[in-house]
């Protein structure tokens, strides 16, 4: 018992040194920011010690399924109050939620969102209940334009009538038709289909252009691919811990994917941060900085996406535990 | 003031779906009320009354599970778009209580309507006979509002006990109970002469049971903030 | 705007390409504001830190300045400067042209020939037109 708990320790001890590894990179100004945020399930912690996201870019937070990124989103949106920790909103003095902070927040979840029995109007009608900043045509044209209720646009279509990509288009409708300063969403894109996906891509944009750098959008993703070109920040979680932030541009600086020779593998494994060896050669990401300890080997370097930056992280945090 | 009414009933109606709209505000009501009169026109005076009052709680036990069905249970309606607003449980708030006052308010219409046709169809079974017995006294509205109170005090009771749970047999079952229940009730007419004191002790029993209704829904749903 | 995906030239760096291009070449003036990042970022339908980065390198280059809450504006481009750069650029193409003819085994005086003939060439055009 006592072996299994030091194993545990070490695990944590390196995870935490990997993380002390990364630079919180500067960020000049934050929408939201959060300190010391914990929370403990069986078998599971969520432990972030420092989160800031940046005002008027768009933010992903990226994580395999179980990685905490619904349990963390909640949180910050206020639907979840058991936490420890202190998270402080916009420019307010005083920390935590209240309503006057949820009514410049527009949240989308995959949870139970809507009651199954609503229809499109009455989310409208709620949503006139709970929020004082939401705009019915706005409402209404959005529905329109994606098409949630039909051809027909047949309003007293139900919640639980609605497939999966319709049900998240209505959750948008009814965040986008308010005003607010920061959309969490969570999950927006696995339900869509590739066009809608595109859409919602461009609804970004287009949110964050109204703002002018004053609206910010932080939302999870397990498939980074289709949300790459509207990802300014990220935020990789895994197994409760952030280890791995920054903006897109400057970790597509600091990690580099090589592509090699088979000769040169094994050699090469003990620089590269991650590696896929197969009979043709390898590929993986190296470090920057340890870029100089490739040096007399026939490789090939380019810059990484950020799915694949994301995944090297992922797996080498996923190896560090799985030694330890 | 009628800002904030009309905001609580908006509230209200926001939870109720339209198949539940056609059934608790039209064709029950319509249904009770007929059969009612029905009673009172070709069986005996009273009969339908009795009936009615002992039909109501059940409909309301049952049709409550289209409604707030399974609110309060370990993992409630979660209701996440309520809980992004800052006003969300006040919204919730009053559409529970809202819907207590409409339940008080469909018994005591339908009860009325049926106390009206009995008191008409003693007039014409006893012809000429000037008005008909108990129907403007103080007693034959005290015996009007014992049957109201008694199937609202059963009707309150039989929903929150079902909302423990989220399945329709429970609520048919308690529904089932309940009709016993108001039955049983029922026996206090023998004290008819004290019909104030026990519409009081109803009342108090009533005001009691709503206040809990809404207090643990409440409390249940508050505590799915913190995964409890 | 074009935009290459997969050309191995980061996207940040064609953004600045292309504007440097447009105000060494006065499409762009003096004093005249970029296009909004985000609104950029929204009409090439790239996220908002690649086109700020873009405008961050024209603004280390020098080509435009930028100003809190208002967006990036065109510097005054020295004259001489402009005229170096579009020099270096004229070479970098003839210095092109000049490995191309070597690796088709072509004389000095047959490349000269080619460029008298493309300039006359040109001439003509710009006389019909």
């Amino acid at each position: 018992m006592t072996r299994i708990d030091e194993k545990e320790t070490i695990t944590k001890q390196n995870i935490e040194k990997q993380n002390n590894e990364i630079q919180k990179p500067k960020i000049r100004e934050t929408v939201l920011q959060a300190r010391n945020l914990h929370k403990k399930y069986k078998g599971f912690a969520l432990s972030v010690p420092q989160l800031s996201l940046p005002k008027g870019f768009a933010t992903a937070l990226i994580g395999e399924n179980g990685a905490g990124k619904t349990t963390l989103l909640n949180i910050l949106t206020g639907i979840r109050l058991d936490y420890k920790g202190e998270i402080s909103y916009f420019d307010r003095q005083e920390t935590g939620i209240s309503g006057e902070v949820q009514e410049q927040i527009g949240y989308t979840g995959p949870g139970c969102y809507f009651l199954p029995q609503w229809t499109i109007r009455q989310v409208e009608e709620v949503s006139g209940l709970l929020f004082a900043n939401f705009h019915q045509d706005r409402y209404r044209a959005i529905c329109e334009e994606l098409g949630i209720g039909g051809s027909g646009m047949d309003v007293t279509k139900q919640v639980k009538s609605l497939s999966d990509g319709n049900r998240m288009k209505l959750m948008l409708a009814a965040v986008l038709a308010r005003d607010t300063r920061l959309l969490i969403l969570d999950e927006p894109a696995s339900p869509l289909d590739p066009l809608m996906r595109d859409r919602l891509c461009d609804m970004i944009r287009e949110y964050l252009e109204q703002g002018d750098g004053e609206k910010t959008v932080f939302f999870s993703t397990h498939n980074i691919a289709d949300m790459e070109n509207v990802t300014d920040y990220a935020i990789i979680l895994e197994h409760g811990n952030i280890v791995e932030e920054g903006f897109v541009e400057d970790l597509k600086e600091k990690y580099v994917l090589v592509k090699g020779e088979t000769a040169d593998a094994e050699q090469a494994g003990k620089i590269l941060f991650t590696m896929n060896r197969s009979a043709y050669g390898f590929e993986g990401i190296c470090l920057a900085q340890n870029l100089d300890g490739l040096a007399g080997m026939d490789v090939s370097l380019e810059t990484p996406s950020l799915s694949q930056i994301s995944v090297a992280v992922m797996k080498a945090n996923t190896k560090l535990a799985k030694r330890a | 003031m009628v800002c904030r009414m009309k905001k609580r009933i908006k509230s209200y109606l926001v939870f109720t779906g339209l198949w539940y709209r056609i059934v608790v505000y039209l064709l029950a009501p319509l249904a009770m009320v007929g059969l009612g009169l029905w009673m009172e026109a070709n069986v005996q005076s009273g009969t339908g009354l009795i009936l009615v009052a002992v039909l109501l709680p059940p409909v309301e036990i049952i049709s409550d599970n289209g409604l707030f069905g399974g609110i309060q249970t370990k993992d409630s309606l979660r209701l996440e778009f309520l809980k992004t607003s800052g006003r969300g449980m006040d919204v919730l708030k009053s559409a529970l209580r809202m819907d207590l006052l409409r339940k008080f308010l469909s018994a005591l219409g339908i009860l009325a309507l049926c106390r009206l046709a009995a008191g008409l169809a003693g007039r014409w079974t006893a012809k000429g006979a000037g008005a008909p017995e108990g129907m403007v006294s103080a007693s034959g509205m005290g015996i009007l509002l014992y049957f109201v109170l008694l199937s609202y005090f059963v009707s309150t009771l039989g929903t929150f006990l079902s909302r423990f749970g989220d399945m329709l047999w429970i609520n048919l079952l308690v529904g089932y109970g309940a009709m016993f229940f108001t039955a049983f009730g029922l026996i206090l007419l023998n004290l008819a002469d004290y019909i104030l004191v026990i519409d009081i002790l109803l009342a108090i029993l009533g005001m009691g049971i709503s206040a809990l209704a809404v207090r643990v829904a409440m409390k249940r749903v508050e505590r799915s903030y913190y995964d409890k | 705007m074009k935009l290459l995906q997969n050309s191995g030239i980061p996207i940040y760096q064609q953004i600045a390409e292309q504007l440097r291009m447009d105000i060494l070449a006065g499409r762009l003036k003096e004093g005249e504001y970029l296009p909004s990042i985000r609104g950029l970022a929204k009409d090439l339908r790239i996220s908002v830190i690649t086109t700020m980065k873009a405008y961050e390198q024209l603004a280390e280059e020098g080509l435009v300045t930028a100003v809190q809450g208002k967006g990036f504006y065109v510097n005054a481009q020295d004259s001489q400067m402009l005229k170096e750069q579009h020099l270096r650029k004229v070479e970098e193409a003839l210095l092109e042209a000049v490995s191309a003819a070597r690796i088709a085994g072509m004389t000095g005086q047959e490349l000269q020939d080619i460029l008298c003939t493309l300039l006359d060439m040109e001439e003509d055009q710009g006389n019909e037109r």
